[in-house]
């Protein structure tokens, strides 16, 4: 008995595709396909008072990812296209602790984005695993130093737990007590941008996270003016998580300003609303001075989330960091910062500060 | 200050913010925290792999013809003895399967 054979080949698949793109719009010459990536790797020391130790951690400010996008214009004015991005993280700097220095070192893909989108004069429309609209809204930042520290905090270090000063046994972690509360990230999403309104973007987005329904809402602007440049987003989101933890509410959003000279100024703040009765509405602010020369980057940071883990509570964390950019697809970066943790919590009343430091570079291939 | 005053704080100075860009020129804000723009190690000055398609050419047109000819032949192997004998067996094999 033979088997019957077929000669339907992938380049076969992709070439008939191709042309009846070509066929049926009309318009289409072209399709352009991109694949760009970048790994982002360090060493991580950690010192909570009680031990000091190091792990080699893939940096979660800007981890390690790829991504396949594409667009094509399909009618006079209307362009359709793909974002496809995923991440490797091996052992991210957001999950290894003091003793936990292995966390996460058998790594699978993570969804970022798989989303298309159609875009034209009216604006832009996505559908897919993306961005809600808000995403990003309190981080931004034109200080050349993002890759080292950024308002998410936690995303260095977040898993290292405060030490009792009287007792040496860990209690809880940084996450716990710190966010920069960034308006539910990523998720499925349907998402409309505006064309610039003038200086300012504005963008709505709805779908589910986690099983509950998410929206969001934005307001970008970004603009050169005498002598400096300056960007900012006002953002808002809501997390239907029913029952008795209701509706979480995100407002608040950031600005970053950057000098001709290369002196800058950042600044973001977030108040979380929580549904329950009696939610702590947690919230955080992040400041960040820094100075651009040439390759190099400097900027000190200084944060505070309020109410997060218990009411009353502050958890600050103050640093220092230093990034040197030799050429366009490579940054070479030292950080490092002191969590602090103020509460009147049973058990956490006494307890260490924890020292950073972050000694990394980001290639992009 | 209370959260409230603190929230109205930030509304005053991102409205102000926003204003004062009004005047200037644009400008495209790029994450940082995102995969740069600009070179990449191995993919020099256009920092990624590109592959452009063109849905004009003559190649895809033969392809296309060849695709074509791949769904006639779909279409029509229904007919022939061969493919049906290939049905049979596969249909034996599964019974086969199943009675084990």
């Amino acid at each position: 008995m033979k088997k019957v054979k077929t000669n339907f080949t992938p380049k076969l698949l992709v070439s008939a595709i191709s042309v009846i793109i070509a066929g049926t719009s009309g318009y289409a010459n072209a399709l352009d396909a991109k694949i760009s990536g970048q790994l982002n790797k360090a060493v991580m020391t950690m010192d909570d008072g009680d031990k000091t130790t190091a792990a080699i951690v893939d940096v979660v400010n800007s981890s390690t990812r790829f991504r396949f996008t594409g667009s094509q214009e399909i009618d006079p004015g209307l362009t359709a296209g793909i974002i496809w991005e995923t991440e490797y993280r091996d052992t991210p700097s957001s999950q290894v602790g003091v003793s936990d220095r292995n966390h996460g070192d058998s790594p699978t893909m993570h969804e970022r984005h798989a989303n298309i989108f159609l875009k034209g004069d009216w604006g832009k429309f996505s559908i897919g695993q993306g961005n809600g609209a808000a995403n990003g809204a309190s981080e931004v930042d034109l200080s050349g130093t993002t890759v080292a520290s950024y308002a998410e905090q936690e995303d260095v270090g977040g898993a290292i737990k405060f030490v009792d000063k009287t007792t040496r046994m860990p209690t809880v972690s940084i996450d716990k007590t710190k966010s920069s509360f960034d308006f539910e990230s990523r998720h499925n999403r349907a998402r409309y941008d505006s064309p610039k309104l003038g200086p300012v973007t504005l963008a709505v987005s709805a779908g589910t996270k986690s099983n509950n329904d998410v929206f969001s809402a934005s307001a970008s602007a970004s603009q050169k003016i005498e002598g400096m440049k300056v960007a900012g987003t006002l953002g808002y989101s809501a997390l239907a998580q029913g029952g008795a933890t209701g509706t979480r509410v995100r407002t608040g959003g950031s600005f970053s300003v950057l000098s001709d000279e290369g002196y800058n100024f950042t600044l973001s703040y977030v108040k979380q609303t929580d549904g329950a009765v009696n939610g702590n509405d947690p919230s955080n602010y992040y400041t960040k001075v820094g100075y651009i020369t040439g390759k190099h980057a400097i900027s000190a940071t200084y944060s505070d989330t309020s109410d997060l883990l218990n009411k009353g509570d502050s958890s600050t964390a103050y640093g220092a960091q230093y990034v040197y950019k030799p050429v366009g697809w490579a940054e070479l970066y030292a950080a490092v910062k002191v969590h602090s943790l103020d509460s009147k919590a049973v058990g956490l009343t006494n307890v260490n500060d924890v020292i950073v430091g972050l000694f990394g570079s980001r290639i992009k291939f | 200050m209370t959260s409230f005053n603190k929230t109205k704080l930030g509304f005053l100075v991102f409205t102000t913010c926003f204003l004062t860009a009004c005047g200037g020129e644009s400008l495209t804000y790029e994450s940082q925290n995102e995969i740069p723009s600009g070179p990449g190690l191995f993919s020099g000055a256009e920092g990624g792999y590109t592959k452009s398609i063109d849905l004009k050419s003559n190649d895809n047109q033969e392809s296309y013809q060849e695709f074509q000819a791949f769904n006639q032949w779909k279409a029509n192997k229904e007919k022939d003895p061969e493919f049906q004998e290939f049905l049979a067996w596969q249909k034996w094999k599964a019974l086969k399967k199943q009675n084990k």
